[in-house]
């Protein structure tokens, strides 16, 4: 039998995270089924817990803004990660070849990372703005007819939202397979050369297939951040012109706290939640199970 | 000094048992080296003596105290770490200081205990300096010092020389070895070395898969194994484990072993074997040490009792010392450890002699000694 | 035409290519933050006829004296100072508890695991995956029942309790990486649970806090969603100010005081990271490999 006091000391370490054991219970699993039960109800301005089954969903998908806002999640997430993936592999591959100042290119590179997507957002949508902005800049070079109106233009406006969050992003991707370039055995890359092999060829059939495992990890973080964007649309263009960039996190936002209609945000953020989970889910389980094949 | 006896000890992780049914028993003094192959749960074992895993069943009793459940504090242990587990951020006073100023000693309690334990490890000059600053011999010997300061009842070791070079690791090995004279504790050892093993100790465990396959002095697993993995566990280069038939000329028992011109070297065998007559007729494994396969230079008061064995050298090793010759036995390779004077080229014949006497058998599917 | 073009000849083309394309994109990294401060730092006549990226011909602060204390956010004129302020007492708190209980968490996860420790973790991990959209309407219910919306509390404590998932991450990896040999060489010791953090794992974390509080510090600072939900005109933080600014409708535009209110709003993260940017890269590294 276990002493009283091997007991107690067994038991400190419990106690210490046990409240945030309590904390991440109620404020997060507990909070999503809260969120989830309000879905399910009619609530508008307040909590009614009136239960109407799947009504909101349905409601939801027959929405002609929500499948806006879902189309703009679609083309900014694919123009944004992939954008950033080639774009970030490229800086990766020059710095890393023994450039002098690489310290300070790579600071240049990131600091985007260190400001809010508010402020991001602000010089962007200065910078594009149509008649002062870089529109002008161009026109008063000599190129007359050239237009860049794309922010009020209300099909081209979320290309707007790609660039500016492209801008912010790179660097962090670039970082990361920076680490993973630096990571490949120098070895594998001579033994390629005596091959006989060019660099380009080297780069292409040995070491980006073997960044395979960093490629995952930035898809799944930046798919992350596409699905969060929120603040860079709220300030570039509100959503707008119209509806033309709204985009889910946009559209939970005005449905709950803007046109009063708590039971259908919440819908939109059970949706919201469904995405994130049918990519991040398999990724977590396979990258904990690896890990712990490992130290065992 | 204090003994120490552990009981029907088992150990599971979740549903894997990795300790089965351990019984120790050693007297006060006595230096235990548990000896096995990775895996073995040689390691599990020592956590489990520390306090630092729980086990599962059983007792484990230091002198007359009950430790089974206390915590390492409080079994009067002193432990030495594979990679000496020196406190990075404290200088090498204040890594022996630790532990003593825990247990709440006077100032001149531990500064005499400190001056002690840097004597007797020679690394007086070394006391304000910070690990970083070490070699790994030093290291070791502050981690030694450390739990010297401590005086508990029992010192144990895991695998304390793996991390060093190999010729600091026979100077170490000599200086535990002083060590235990000086301190007279019980120590508890844990290596997978087996030269280490036969070398300090005063009893071996010998484990494999969680059990111990045998519990004795080192002179008595050397010569007198009681099972395959024990006998081919100790001994290097191994022992020779060739398929033979018993077979009975009279009273006497005598067995094949054809070299690789398939010629017959018939041995007879003159030890006393009491079970050796269920055999006869049937496959066993005979079980020779190398050494035992010599070329008749060496000790004159034996050689009344070497028969000669005619075999083909595939190849040899020379070491200085000694040469290893590479026979093939019952279509099985053996090797003779045989001195390096008036030595036959490899391909060539050579008359050996065998000293029967030391041969060992074992059954063949329980793989016991056959006695 | 040479067809042989020498090895050496082909590195240094190849060099200046790399070096060439390395300084555009460097180019096209720092514009916009060149716009922000040559926009700021323009009265608002050069803005309208000048262009974009022409250096000001009149420097004048006047924009960030306007922007700091004069410009009208909200219903108030007071500039962006008083949310400013607001940022650093919401800031300030949640970076330090948040971390120091991470720190605490990380301990535990690394070095004395117990039964459902490694799966508690994993739905602790999980945490720093989930769209806050998705607890924003349970939040503001509970905030608003505690009347929590008034004080800056209510956003100090949405901060750290969203903000332990990552701290715990942070620790524990970095405690995992240290030798547990050197725990139980203490255990045997004699020292238990605390006096082996304190004396033992604290005197080498200090890396492992810088990384940590530096990138709370950004995520906090920057944070916008929290803020223009939880928080009432009185508590707003300085990133749903400068948004109110920037798309106020009911004033004049002026671009220059733009600019600058948005200088000020980067000023913090953006000088730590120009400060300690070693230590903001690890924490992007350590946050992206969960």
């Amino acid at each position: 039998m276990k002493s009283k006091l091997k007991y107690f000391e067994d038991s400190i370490p419990k106690f210490i995270v046990s409240p945030t054991f309590l904390i991440m219970i109620t404020f997060t699993y507990g909070f999503i089924i809260w969120n989830f039960v309000l879905s399910l109800t009619n609530s508008r301005l307040l909590p009614v817990y009136t239960f109407v089954g799947f009504k909101q969903y349905i409601k939801l998908f027959s929405d002609d803004k929500w499948w806006i806002a879902l189309q703009n999640l679609f083309i900014f997430s694919l123009l944004f990660i992939s954008t950033c993936i080639v774009f970030g592999l490229l800086l990766a591959i020059f710095i890393d070849q023994k450039v002098r100042f690489e310290g300070i290119f790579r600071t240049i590179y990131l600091y985007p990372m260190a400001l809010s997507f508010i402020a991001t957002g602000t010089v962007w949508q200065w910078m594009l703005n149509p008649g002062l902005g870089l529109e002008k800049f161009v026109k008063e070079m000599g190129f007359t007819d050239f237009t860049f109106n794309w922010i009020v233009d209300p099909k081209m406006a979320i290309y707007t939202i790609v660039i500016a969050a492209i801008w912010q992003s790179t660097g962090f991707v670039m970082i990361l397979l920076l680490a993973g370039l630096r990571g490949i055995n120098s070895e594998v890359v001579n033994a390629a050369k005596i091959d006989g092999a060019s660099m380009p060829k080297i780069y292409w059939k040995i070491i980006i297939p073997q960044l395979r495992p960093v490629f995952f990890s930035s898809i799944i973080i930046l798919l992350h951040i596409a699905i969060k964007t929120f603040d860079l649309v709220i300030v570039m263009t509100k959503g707008g012109p119209g509806y033309s960039t709204i985009l889910p996190s946009i559209f939970m936002y005005q449905n709950s706290f803007a046109r009063n209609q708590l039971a259908y945000g919440a819908s939109s953020a059970m949706i919201m939640l469904l995405f994130v989970m049918i990519f991040v889910v398999p990724y977590l389980y396979n990258e904990l199970r690896s890990k712990n094949e490992y130290s065992n | 000094m204090k003994s120490l006896t552990i009981d029907n000890l088992y150990k599971s992780y979740n549903q894997t048992e990795v300790l089965k049914g351990i019984n120790i028993s050693l007297e006060p003094g006595e230096f235990l080296v548990l000896v096995g192959p990775s895996g073995c749960g040689k390691s599990t074992l020592l956590s489990c003596i520390a306090g630092l895993e729980e086990l599962t069943s059983g007792t484990i009793h230091l002198g007359k105290k009950n430790i089974t459940h206390e915590s390492p504090k409080n079994r009067e242990l002193a432990m030495v770490f594979q990679s000496y587990a020196l406190y990075p951020n404290m200088t090498v006073r204040k890594n022996i200081e630790f532990g003593l100023k825990i247990s709440k000693y006077s100032n001149e309690e531990i500064e005499l205990r400190v001056q002690n334990a840097a004597q007797m490890l020679q690394i007086e000059n070394l006391l304000n300096r910070k690990p970083s600053q070490l070699s790994g011999g030093q290291r070791q010997r502050v981690a030694i010092a450390r739990s010297i300061s401590r005086e508990p009842s029992m010192y144990l070791f895991d695998e304390p020389l793996s991390n060093l070079d190999a010729e600091l690791r026979v100077r170490m090995r000599a200086e535990i070895k002083k060590l235990h004279k000086k301190v007279k504790k019980t120590i508890v050892y844990v290596t997978h070395d087996q030269i280490e093993a036969m070398t300090l100790a005063d009893k071996i465990a010998i484990m494999h898969k969680g059990k111990i396959q045998q519990f004795d002095t080192p002179k008595k697993v050397y010569e007198d194994p009681c099972n395959l993995f024990t006998a081919g566990f100790i001994g290097s280069p191994s022992m020779n484990f060739i398929d033979v038939t018993i077979e009975k000329d009279g009273d006497k028992f005598f067995i094949n072993l054809k070299n690789e011109n398939s010629e017959d070297n018939y041995i007879y065998l003159d030890a006393e074997y009491k079970n050796l007559n269920e055999y006869v007729g049937k496959t066993v494994i005979a079980g020779l040490r190398p050494e035992h396969i010599q070329n008749g230079f060496r000790d004159d008061k034996i050689t009344n009792e070497l028969q000669s064995l005619n075999a083909n050298i595939s190849f040899s090793e020379l070491t200085g010392a000694d040469a290893f010759l590479f026979l093939k036995l019952n279509d099985v390779d053996a090797i003779a450890r045989v001195s390096p004077d008036d030595l036959k080229d490899d391909g060539e014949n050579i008359e050996l002699r065998v000293w029967a006497k030391k041969i060992l058998f074992f059954d063949k599917d329980s793989e016991l000694r056959i006695k | 035409m040479n067809i042989l073009i020498k090895d050496k000849t082909l590195n240094i083309f190849v060099r200046i290519l790399i070096y060439t394309l390395l300084i555009m994109c460097a180019l096209y990294f720092l514009i916009p933050i060149f716009v922000m401060v040559i926009t700021s730092l323009k009265d608002i006549y050069e803005i309208k006829n000048g262009n974009i990226l022409a250096l000001p011909e009149h420097i004048t602060f006047q924009p960030w004296i306007e922007a700091w204390s004069e410009a009208r956010i909200g219903s108030n004129a007071n500039g962006i100072k008083p949310y400013f302020i607001n940022s650093i007492f919401i800031t300030v708190p949640s970076v330090l508890i948040s971390s120091v209980i991470g720190a605490f968490n990380g301990y535990v996860f690394a070095k004395w695991k117990f039964k459902g420790s490694e799966l508690f973790f994993s739905f602790l991990l999980f945490g720093t995956f989930i769209p806050f959209q998705v607890i924003l309407l349970p939040m503001s219910q509970t905030l608003g029942t505690f009347g929590l919306t008034e004080n800056v509390a209510g956003l100090i404590i949405v901060h750290i309790i969203y903000g332990l998932p990552f701290t715990t991450l942070f620790f524990r990896n970095f405690y995992v990486s240290i030798p547990t040999e050197l725990i139980n060489s203490a255990k045997i010791d004699g020292a238990g649970f605390l006096k082996i953090f304190l004396k033992i794992l604290l005197p080498v974390s200090l890396p492992i806090f810088m990384v940590c509080i530096i990138w709370q510090m950004t995520q906090i600072w920057n944070e916008f969603l929290f803020g223009v939900t939880f928080a009432d005109a009185s508590t707003q933080p300085v990133t749903v100010a400068l948004n109110n600014l920037i798309n106020a409708t009911s004033s004049v535009k002026k671009y220059n005081v733009d600019m600058a209110a948005a200088m000020i709003a980067v000023a913090p993260t953006l000088i730590a990271y120009i400060v300690s940017g070693k230590y903001f890269v690890k924490g992007l590294m350590a946050g992206a490999v969960k």
